[in-house]
């Protein structure tokens, strides 16, 4: 059990000159032109030997320097966080894995929604990837149409895409393929919503924020975030940004609506690194975040963003095998370190066997996850983090 | 294992017993050969009135006497008496079903004999309803197993053997007619003899006996079911049969002997059943590529002699998602389930009785949530 403290980098087991190493390319990547502000955290063992932070906190002239504290938009770093969140309620009997969806979401009515499962949710293999998704619930949406009383629990933005995704047929069956969606994770926050009988943000702070000591994490953009928020323009990065901002990034959305520091997702990161507990802290146990960092999708191709790859992935991880996903892994990381990204850049990974946890916030303005080219250093930054550790 | 983890466990207990459709329940948990929990929620019977059920109670096993089964096949084998790659008609010369020459006897332990095990009742007892003449029933056989064998001799196969996993009750059956004329005692005695009394498993019974009914979690068979539990008059004539395929009675913890023979590799106390390397034959995958044809097609059946294999195809309602692969259990009709996990040294027993969601065609049961909570409650060591 590995309590999170800082330390030298030779306490942590880290080449110094090398930590030092990354310090000259945190600077140097702060100065790009598309990154407004950069913070890096490195730990071993629970030792955290570097959390620094370069560049400018937003893209005001007047705006603060960025600092380790500052509170960033962590967009899809929230899978991580709703996936572990659901195997909370597995690990207590009260969801189960196998069931069929619509078993804790009786209202779902797609076609072929009847074969989803709620593992399926999961590794995103359910058939409700973003492209077809996001069109299904803006014509739903859009349509005007009645939608069932708001629920008291839920954000209307919440509440408005659940009743389209309810709709949505799934395509293709489920647990053939792997299409990248925030649908699903919206869905499996709806069923933790609806197994825990509170709000999903609520769940989230009392079973894993508060214990873990996430002081500045939560779900859904809060107004006294404002003079920490490293806000950035999503102008290049979202079609719609007003929209994106409503029902998915400042929204509480178990997909996408996450806030926080460095300092609180490498909490997170340890926790998991460590097998389910913190600080003397069980959150999960060994074999639940097994589960979620074993490949779920073995034999089973990927569509991402229209290009075929050929990769694996956990419960809300992506989880690397020897060559990793393209532009995601630098190289030098072993199979089996996990790790996520959200839109704008927000990543981290953790590699169990070395013990190490690596967390890079950045706001990139040209960030697109989507179409693979990504003007980032998250893959650098793994392989001299890799680099550095000494036994 | 963690204390604090084995209260949720008794929670969500009571709550199943509450739930409409889970009339009974006993579970037991043992790692590292302790006994951590062993309790009983809910009533020993449907009937009004009925006492409330106690750790005692027998349960209908159903499919779980496959396990027991397979484990007497294996016994024969290790005396050299009985050969799992031999045709089951060397065995039974009687077979004449297009097909069934080809047909192994560790085909029949795996389900891949090439039966189709959804439609093989029917025509078993379509052949039954027309007048037939057929040899008298041996002294060491049941009169209804006797019938139902005479029925399957002329079967067909449906599929060619070792292509296609068929879960085939009937198939079991014939398993224990090998153990019958092999052994040359009734397979209820071949059992009692090498598999209970040298366990110490003195509640474990192929076919109740009717003084065993006042403390039999009994069923009510108007529940929608299988056809097997057509109406109340039919069920309980049919848990005196001591059908090799799930005529099987037990307590929990005689089932949890059982299970702790196998996580110990084949003895337990100071008696030992099975060696090692029959264990290992018995709780791997022994017909890998090969599908199975359940609510939908499975790439891999992932099945051994007697168990299925815990893998990386977790099956809808059936499998819990925390038990590490490598695994292996089985489960039975109306709500009976355990799993054996060697690589956290535990057992765990899940009997209940329960009804079937007849659109579903699943159990109301939470044995998926159950394999979850126990495995999330094994404790690391500091």
């Amino acid at each position: 059990m590995t309590n999170m403290r800082e330390g030298t980098p030779e306490e942590a087991g880290f080449d110094a000159e090398r930590i030092e190493l990354i310090r000259q390319r945190g600077a140097q990547w702060a100065e790009q032109s598309n990154t407004q502000g950069l913070v890096l955290l490195v730990a071993r063992n629970g030792v955290i030997c570097l959390e620094e932070a370069w560049g400018d906190l937003t893209g005001e002239p007047d705006s603060p320097p960025m600092n380790t504290d500052s509170i960033f938009m962590l967009a899809s770093l929230a899978k991580p966080v709703t996936a572990a969140a659901a195997m909370i309620l597995v690990e207590d009997g009260l969801l189960g894995l196998t069931r069929p969806l619509n078993y804790y979401i009786p209202e779902l009515r797609g076609e072929g929604s009847e074969e989803v499962l709620v593992q399926h949710l999961l590794t995103h293999t359910a058939g409700y990837g973003d492209e077809r998704a996001i069109a299904h619930a803006t014509d739903y949406i859009m349509s005007g149409q009645e939608l069932p009383p708001c629920p008291e629990q839920l954000a209307l933005p919440i509440h408005q895409q659940l009743e389209a995704y309810y709709t949505m047929p799934v395509e293709p069956g489920p647990g053939t393929l792997m299409v990248y969606g925030i649908a699903h994770y919206v869905l499996l926050g709806e069923v933790i919503r609806r197994i825990s009988g509170m709000k999903f943000e609520d769940f989230v702070r009392t079973r894993l924020f508060e214990p873990l000591g996430m002081r500045d994490s939560a779900f859904g953009y809060d107004d006294s975030m404002q003079p920490r928020f490293a806000e950035m323009d999503l102008t290049n990065l979202v079609d719609d940004v007003e929209l994106a901002k409503q029902y998915t990034f400042f929204a509480p959305n178990a997909g996408g609506g996450l806030f926080g520091t460095v300092g609180d997702y490498a909490r997170f990161a340890q926790m998991l690194a460590n097998g389910g507990t913190l600080d003397g802290q069980r959150i999960l146990g060994r074999a639940a975040v097994g589960q979620m960092m074993r490949n779920q999708i073995p034999g089973i191709p990927v569509d991402f963003a229209g290009r075929e790859y050929r990769g694996n992935w956990g419960y809300g991880l992506m989880l690397f095998d020897e060559q990793g996903w393209p532009w995601f892994h630098g190289g030098l990381l072993a199979a089996g370190c996990v790790s996520h990204s959200g839109v704008g850049g927000p990543s981290f990974w953790v590699d169990r066997e070395q013990g190490v946890v690596g967390v890079y916030f950045v706001t990139c303005l040209d960030l697109d996850a989507n179409t693979g080219d990504l003007r980032w250093d998250f893959d650098l930054f793994q392989n001299l983090v890799t680099a550095a550790v000494i036994d | 294992m963690d204390p604090a983890r084995i209260g949720p466990i008794r929670e969500r207990a009571a709550e199943w017993a509450d739930l409409q459709g889970t009339q009974s329940l006993v579970l037991l948990v043992a790692r590292h050969g302790v006994i951590c929990l062993h309790e009983a929620w809910g009533a020993l019977t449907y009937r009004d009135g009925s006492p409330p059920i106690g750790t005692a109670a027998l349960f209908h096993c159903s499919s779980l006497a496959k396990s027991v089964t397979a484990t007497a096949a294996m016994i024969l084998a290790e005396e050299g008496l009985l050969s799992l790659t031999r045709p089951v008609n060397y065995y039974i010369p009687e077979l004449t079903g297009a097909g069934t020459q080809d047909m192994l006897v560790q085909q029949l332990l795996t389900h891949t004999a090439g039966y189709d095990g959804e439609t093989l009742p029917d025509a078993l007892a379509a052949w039954l309803s027309e007048p037939r003449t057929f040899p008298d029933c041996p002294a060491t056989q049941h009169p209804h197993l006797h019938r139902e064998l005479q029925a399957l001799y002329p079967q067909d196969l449906a599929h060619p053997p070792g292509t296609l996993m068929s879960y085939c009750n009937t198939g079991y059956d014939l398993l224990g007619e090998v153990v019958r004329r092999v052994s040359g005692v009734s397979f209820a005695d071949f059992v009692a003899q090498r598999i209970f009394v040298p366990l110490g498993m003195g509640e474990s019974f192929f076919g109740l006996h009717s003084g065993q009914r006042d403390r039999f979690a009994e069923r009510d068979a108007d529940v929608p079911a299988d056809s097997q539990f057509r109406d109340r008059d039919s069920y309980r004539r049919l848990v005196e049969i001591p059908f090799p395929s799930g005529g099987l009675f037990a307590t929990a913890a005689d089932y949890a002997i059982f299970a702790q023979m196998y996580l110990n590799g084949g003895s337990y106390g100071s008696r030992r059943i099975l060696g090692k390397a029959s264990v290992a034959q018995m709780t791997r995958n022994q017909i890998p590529g090969i599908p199975a044809e359940f609510l939908g097609l499975h790439p891999e059946a992932d099945w051994g002699y007697g168990f299925g294999i815990i893998s990386d195809d977790r099956w809808r309602m059936f499998d819990g998602s925390l038990p590490p692969n490598g695994g292996f259990g089985h489960s039975g009709l109306g709500g009976t389930a355990f799993w054996v996990d060697p690589l956290n040294d535990l057992i765990a027993i899940y009997f209940s009785v329960c009804g079937l969601d007849e659109e579903r065609v699943e159990h109301i049961w939470q044995f998926d949530l159950f394999q979850n909570l126990v495995t999330a409650a094994v404790a690391d060591k500091a």
